[in-house]
């Protein structure tokens, strides 16, 4: 799971600026199929890149103990694929308005009661699947969307959000703002609306972490969303918008908890919670294993 | 009580400051960062929440209430302007 730093994995090195617009292009005068066909050489080119492999290596081998060298380098190939088609996805969904996030009603009810409760919603999310039109797919009839994300330049995420998604009205909250943004969280929820949040994402220098197990071994999650949900009384639900398909996504409810006001940020109390969203995800890895974003070693 | 003293109560006790006592702290030195009673952003929410539950004011723009947040002492003129 990634922290923001340069030298690590951000939304910026996803290809960066000039090969995304590349595709942007393509789909522009070719339309759906030909920026496929394109995307399965440049991403077998990538996965050769000794420092591509590197960067999904950490997960690969927790997920697939027992498997060789070749093995490895097709599994890397079918994940970076994965998140090509994903991000190819976002941009034939803004630039021609194709795709559709689906969701079972039952999700859908369980995320409107949960707003009826009035404290708004924290959504729980992670570097999976299709999270950016996940977000912006969030059917939640008409109920104001927020999501955290690091307003840094060049950074394709926020682009993706500030140049319009097709979707509801996304208010980006920026966690490098006053108090790391988490006045403007608490506003919004009060507010009744919906805050987005990676879990899988700390700023750098972020002291407040905490340890909990991931495939077995401990890593370091942010527990500001814990905490924040504990301050506004707000229900947490934790959420993976999952691709099926070229341009369809169905968001999962995987979890739903509420968090009691006296948390804090008391690292004992919000550890329980930061597991069961760590839980969610490692279930989620074992079940979809090319839809974990993780390229960044986050057990060292 | 002054607004002062009943804020700085709440602050030691819910916010768990240990380390620090009534009588260390200087209102007008910072609350957050490391000097002063060293509050961090988490705190900032814990702050907010507590400043409604016990005197009613509410702290929604952050950009334009962020002077209040500056010290105790700022907190507490903010509170009483707020109160009036």
């Amino acid at each position: 799971m990634t922290s923001m730093t340069a030298s690590k994995w951000s939304s910026k090195s996803l290809g960066g600026q000039l090969r995304h617009q590349f595709f942007y292009f393509l789909v522009r005068i070719g339309g759906i199929i030909p920026p496929y066909i394109v995307l399965v050489f440049v991403v077998g080119w990538y996965s050769l890149l000794p420092s591509v492999r590197r960067r999904s290596q950490p997960y690969l081998t927790r997920r697939f103990t027992s498997c060789g060298w070749l093995s490895r380098l097709w599994k890397g190939f079918r994940l970076n694929l994965s998140f090509g088609m994903v991000l190819l996805d976002r941009i034939i969904y803004r630039e021609l308005g194709r795709g559709a996030v689906l969701a079972q009603e039952e999700d859908n009810e369980r995320i409107r009661s949960l707003l009826a409760e009035g404290n708004g919603l924290i959504v729980l999310s992670a570097h999976v699947g299709c999270w950016q039109t996940g977000i912006a797919g969030l059917a939640c009839g008409g109920v104001p969307i927020n999501v955290v994300l690091l307003q840094e330049q060049g950074n394709v995420d926020l682009h993706f959000f500030q140049q319009g998604s097709r979707g509801p009205s996304v208010n980006v909250i920026d966690p490098s703002g006053p108090f790391g943004g988490m006045i403007e969280m608490l506003s919004a929820l009060k507010r009744n609306e919906i805050v987005c949040v990676m879990g899988d994402r700390y700023l750098q220098g972020d002291k407040n972490l905490v340890d909990v197990k991931y495939f077995g071994e401990q890593v370091k999650l942010p527990m500001f969303p814990i905490s924040v949900a504990a301050a506004a009384g707000a229900p947490v639900a934790v959420m993976a918008t999952l691709r099926e398909g070229a341009c369809v996504a169905r968001a999962h409810v995987l979890d739903v908890f509420s968090v009691p006001a006296n948390v804090g940020k008391r690292t004992e109390l919000c550890r329980p919670y930061v597991q069961r969203f760590a839980t969610s995800l490692e279930r989620l890895a074992w079940m979809q294993p090319y839809q974990i974003f993780n390229f960044f070693d986050m057990w060292n | 009580m002054s607004v002062y003293d009943k804020l700085l109560t709440a602050i030691l006790d819910e916010l768990y400051i240990e380390d620090i006592s009534a009588e260390t702290v200087k209102g007008d030195e910072p609350l957050f960062g490391d000097d002063g009673l060293g509050l961090d952003s988490l705190d900032a929410v814990e702050l907010v929440v507590l400043v409604e539950k016990h005197f009613g004011v509410v702290i929604e723009n952050i950009e334009e209430d962020r002077v209040a947040f500056s010290s105790l002492n700022a907190l507490a003129a903010f509170i009483e302007e707020r109160q009036a």
